[in-house]
């Protein structure tokens, strides 16, 4: 088991950046289909985020993987997945909406930026809104920002148009898009005690970038997973 | 975060945080609570892709409000490299304590 786990991470350390993105599996439409399948709304339960389940899944819970899985593989996919992201994006129940509003900023995909500016003004669910929004932003493409927060109720939709006009017409870095295709799926959930914890090269906010490797043998290290400064 | 950092810093140890937006949403994000990036005393890293949270097992686990997140998560990984401590939280109090770090820190001498 531990071998079997740790073997992808060496051999994909070993390689170093040469590893060329793997080819994708199945159809866009297969992961469209699996991701909604997967869902299961009744998994989320409304209670407050201080109470044990509140917004989040059961610790047991491995539907994160086919929803990382999916998102990972309609990314390798790239232009083939756009037409049936954006199809679903108008007409898709609310997983499939959800994933494509999410998934399309990365293909890029500025010609989905019509049913996004849609789904962003439109849309029922909050969810997508708020994706189509992120997207949007990404995309770097035309907005009436103005128009949007005007129609927009919802408070955590309202903050990401805010980042959204905070990027200033930033587009997102192609190294974020080349990160996610050439990430080996099979590093998936490697993290285990006793064994090497998975390595790790991110861009600082406070400029430049870390390596996880730099602090071998000089100190140990915390790593805290936040949301914002939470 | 904050607070622990302190107490952290005495027994020799690096903290690092992860967040899964681009530097766009975390600076906003910093903002609201009144401060910049520069106010931190530990690196903010930013995990766009969601890869390195993805090996870590917290991807796509939480919702907060209306979007996905990362659990929050706790690991501390020893001078050679090793993960030594895991926690893997199911709500935002569920999270080790700066006393709870700095003992787990204690214990790799």
């Amino acid at each position: 088991m531990s071998i079997l786990r740790i073997l992808p991470v060496l051999l994909g350390v070993l390689a170093g950046g040469l590893v060329a993105a793997e080819e994708p599996a199945d159809t866009p439409q297969d992961w469209i289909d699996r991701f909604a399948a997967g869902w299961d709304e009744a998994a989320w339960t409304e209670k407050s985020r201080r109470e044990p389940g509140g917004y989040m899944r059961e610790a047991d819970d491995d539907g994160w993987e086919l929803r990382m899985e999916a998102f990972h593989q309609l990314v390798l996919h790239g232009r083939d997945a756009v037409s049936p992201l954006v199809a679903r994006l108008k007409s898709g129940d609310e997983p499939q909406r959800i994933l494509a509003a999410q998934t399309l900023g990365y293909l890029p995909a500025t010609d989905a930026a019509d049913a996004l500016r849609q789904a962003a003004r439109e849309d029922e669910n909050a969810t997508v809104r708020l994706y189509a929004v992120d997207s949007l932003g990404m995309l770097g493409v035309d907005v009436d920002w103005a128009g949007l927060s005007q129609n927009e109720s919802n408070g955590d939709v309202l903050k990401h148009i805010s980042y959204a006009v905070g990027r200033d017409g930033a587009v997102l870095e192609e190294s974020v898009v080349e990160t996610l295709r050439g990430w080996s799926a099979a590093t998936i959930d490697s993290a285990r005690i006793g064994e090497p914890a998975p390595e790790f090269e991110l861009s600082s906010a406070q400029g430049g970038t870390v390596r996880l490797a730099d602090f071998h043998g000089e100190n140990a290290v915390v790593l805290v997973f936040v949301y914002g400064d939470t | 975060m904050r607070e622990a950092l302190g107490s952290i810093d005495e027994v020799d140890a690096q903290l690092l945080a992860i967040d899964p937006h681009e530097i766009y949403s975390a600076r906003a994000m910093m903002k609201e609570t009144g401060l910049s990036t520069d106010d931190l005393n530990y690196p903010l890293l930013m995990d766009p892709s969601l890869t390195v949270s993805a090996m870590y097992g917290v991807v796509f686990q939480m919702r907060i409000h209306v979007e996905w997140s990362n659990r929050p998560a706790t690991f501390i990984i020893d001078k050679d490299g090793v993960l030594r401590y895991a926690k893997r939280a199911n709500t935002f109090a569920d999270r080790p304590t700066p006393a709870d770090i700095v003992s787990e820190l204690k214990k790799l001498d």
